[in-house]
């Protein structure tokens, strides 16, 4: 990598694709959804071409099934708006969360990295931008191939009209919760993020089972950040220097890239 | 191959209400320097919001918002395979290997359990 160049502000191919491949997890859980996506689409009476759109211009996995299955039951579009703007509005935290790292970036770059910021593309993002430094081409090579890892399929799906035989004896269904336990874990390490996960998580299942419908991801993510900020609980500074042998191994063991590492140094000097 | 104005502005209401929250957060707050408490807050969001996506895949049924229920039980095949892909990624911090075990594991609970 030529630094000297990339710093010149050229767009770098090679960073781009790069983030291409990150992102290949994510199109492998997104092509089961993104087809059932452009299947369901069609039964709801949409055509190829909207459907596609849809794809295109909203890349929300979660809303656009929510707003296939509501225009089915004939709900009106402005109560579908509505719906998507709950369900999405967690992305508002996300957004907020990606500032340490994308502040220097151009607005357009901003804008444009912000359309592709889906689940996925946000914890792949993010993830990479804790251990590394990350330039924006190889961070828009993640949201781009899994812009189209999510469209293309859908795309397929309406086309076909059918689904693509079953795919559970593949446990392809599982891509998803994987990527989500393989993005998640690195952050055990350090324990205010894992009590932090752990409240979220509770929570977030708690508010589902009592109906708060789609609020549960920002209800639950609101909270428990919030929570695992105020807990006293010793940074891992703290916990090294007053470890005994044993613990002192265990943390060294999965120390290396760790998404909180950086993260507990600007703590520490906060 | 059409598109009806009724779903074109549907769409384009969606897209809209999905988008600005996606960067304008970003946007605005990138021109100020951020209260270093609040900076740690916003560092606490990615487990929290990976998390609370997380559980109720593995721990409640699927069947929408009004047939939903825990489903702590060994009859629950996606809580089980998550198990050996938390291992997994805290073993070996791989992506792939961490995907891979999972679906492998669904794969053959559904083979020789389902």
């Amino acid at each position: 990598m030529n630094m000297s160049v990339e710093q010149a502000g050229k767009f770098s191919p090679s960073l781009f694709f790069e983030g291409t491949r990150n992102a290949v997890p994510i199109i492998l859980g997104y092509l089961p959804l993104g087809f059932a996506y452009g299947v369901l689409a069609g039964e709801a009476g949409l055509s190829v071409l909207e459907t596609a759109l849809m794809s295109l211009l909203v890349f929300a996995g979660s809303s656009q099934f929510i707003a296939v299955n509501m225009i089915l039951a004939g709900a009106p579009a402005l109560s579908i708006v509505i719906t998507t703007f709950v369900v999405n509005a967690r992305h508002m935290l996300m957004s907020a969360a990606m500032v340490p790292f994308v502040r220097n970036w151009s607005r357009a770059r901003q804008i444009l990295f912000g359309f592709g910021l889906a689940d996925e593309p946000f914890v792949m993002n993010i993830s990479n931008f804790a251990k590394k430094e990350v330039r924006y081409e190889e961070a828009l090579g993640v949201n781009v191939a899994s812009y189209l890892g999510w469209s293309v399929p859908g795309i397929a799906g309406a086309i076909t009209g059918q689904l693509m035989g079953d795919l559970s004896p593949l446990g392809l269904d599982f891509a998803l919760a994987g990527l989500f336990i393989a993005l998640l874990v690195p952050f055990f390490k350090e324990r205010r993020e894992l009590v932090t996960a752990l409240i979220a998580g509770t929570l977030s299942v708690v508010l589902y089972l009592a109906g708060v419908g789609r609020w549960n991801i920002i209800l639950a993510t609101l909270a428990a950040a919030t929570i695992g900020l105020l807990l006293p609980i010793q940074t891992k500074k703290a916990q090294q220097e007053g470890a005994d042998a044993s613990t002192g191994e265990a943390t060294s063991a999965v120390s290396t890239t760790s998404p909180a590492s950086t993260d507990e140094q600007n703590g520490g000097q906060s | 191959m059409s598109v009806s104005p009724e779903t074109l502005l549907l769409i384009l209401g969606m897209c809209l209400v999905t988008f600005i929250p996606r960067f304008l957060p970003m946007l605005l707050l990138s021109s100020r320097s951020l209260n270093p408490q609040l900076e740690r807050w916003l560092k606490l969001v990615p487990p929290a919001v990976l998390a609370a996506l997380l559980a109720p895949e593995l721990l409640t049924s699927k069947g929408g918002a009004e047939g939903a229920r825990l489903f702590i039980s060994p009859d629950n095949m996606m809580l089980l395979a998550s198990i050996p892909c938390f291992i997994t990624a805290w073993i070996t911090k791989s992506f792939f290997g961490t995907i891979v075990v999972g679906m492998a594991a669904l794969a053959l609970l559904r083979f020789f359990l389902g």
